[in-house]
């Protein structure tokens, strides 16, 4: 049974990381048109989420043998990767909105403040909103960066 | 040079660095506990893992190829609208510090995601195939998830902190300039969209809880 789970994460795991092929198009075709080319951070952050989840599959696939210590394994790898892709999801929801750009022209006319909050699919984004959403998001990570920080470096007073 | 050319340059560097990264990590000074080595040699009725495990080699390192490549397009696009971005426009906006700093925002960014994704592939290979003699570059060296997972969420913290920075600054300048009402359309905004909201609470609450049971297993 556990050969059989193991099997079945390992093969999830290839496939995960043979997927991020499929997304290739995407990305290239972002990367290159003037017109799309800001979205490439959405996809970006999009795409990654599958290299991650295939490290978390292989990790759950080496646990599901048991023995995580002497496989060499961490016992909550799997979590601790998942953990990371709703971060890269809200990056991408984030990104959506186009804030990555700046703000004047050459010419010095701010063309690009309609660039910055508005989106085709996202809609009008008022910055307030938006850096609400920069601001939860920042706090998350910080939290998740500092909780997830190694316990041996803060001993207590023996 | 046209843009197909220059591609080429971010596809060569990858497959340099790959060659790089198996050089030294053969088969053999794989660490016996490397969990690639240790499934196969510890595991009863192994054989029938090594059909996926090699499924799984030969992807990772195809994904690693275009993850590479990418972190370098990454890169490269960073380069450009250091030169674009803030080279050409401080032409024309005063080069104080506050432009200057602003207009930097974004290629650090783009920096930054690159940066993020050459950890995940150096991280996810030491993971696999144990530690790699990297010298002084000890920033890069990771003996588990964990580790990797922070300084992961740590990049990201400074995307974010980097996107509120400039969200502030130019919703300020916005909302002095009056553009505010003139760029509007129809009032929505993605907090104002029920599912938005409802996704990115979501997401917080998934991520804390992810975070907890964490560090609930490690004590």
């Amino acid at each position: 049974m556990k050969t059989a789970r193991a099997f079945i994460l390992f093969t999830l795991s290839a496939l995960l990381f043979a997927s991020i092929w499929t997304r290739l198009g995407g990305m290239w075709e972002s990367a290159w048109s003037y017109k799309l080319h800001h979205e490439v951070a959405t996809l970006l952050c999009m795409d990654l989420i599958r290299p991650v989840l295939a490290l978390a599959a292989f990790a759950a696939g080496v646990r599901s043998l048991g023995k995580c210590q002497e496989l060499g394994m961490e016992k909550n790898a799997p979590e601790s990767l998942i953990a990371l892709t709703p971060i890269l999801a809200a990056c991408a929801l984030l990104f959506e909105n186009e804030i990555f750009f700046s703000m004047f022209d050459a010419k010095g006319f701010p063309v690009h403040p309609p660039e910055i909050i508005a989106h085709p699919r996202g809609g009008w984004v008022a910055p307030r909103a938006h850096a609400l959403a920069a601001f939860t998001l920042m706090v998350v990570f910080a939290v998740a960066w500092y909780a997830l920080r190694d316990r041996k470096k803060s001993k207590a007073d023996e | 040079m046209s843009n197909v050319d220059l591609i080429l340059i971010p596809a060569g560097v990858a497959v340099v660095f790959i060659v790089a990264l198996f050089a030294g990590r053969v088969w053999r000074r794989t660490p016996e506990n490397a969990p690639c080595k240790a499934v196969v040699r510890q595991t009863p009725n192994a054989k029938w893992l090594r059909l996926p495990l090699v499924f799984v080699g030969l992807s990772a390192l195809a994904a690693a190829w275009m993850l590479i490549f990418v972190a370098f397009v990454c890169f490269f696009y960073a380069a450009a609208l250091a030169w674009g971005e803030v080279g050409q426009l401080l032409g024309v906006l005063p080069a104080t510090a506050g432009n200057i700093l602003f207009l930097s925002t974004f290629p650090a960014q783009m920096f930054i995601m690159g940066l993020f994704i050459l950890l995940l592939v150096l991280g996810g290979f030491q993971i696999v195939l144990g530690p790699l003699p990297l010298g002084g570059f000890g920033w890069f060296k990771f003996d588990g998830v964990r580790p990797l997972v922070r300084r992961l969420a740590g990049l990201l913290a400074l995307v974010a902190g980097l996107e509120l920075a400039r969200t502030v600054v130019a919703g300020g300048i916005l909302a002095s300039e009056g553009f505010l009402e003139f760029f509007a359309r129809q009032g929505q905004t993605p907090l104002a969209d029920p599912t938005g909201l409802a996704l990115l609470a979501a997401l917080t609450i998934f991520t804390a809880l992810i975070v907890i049971m964490s560090r609930k297993d490690r004590s």
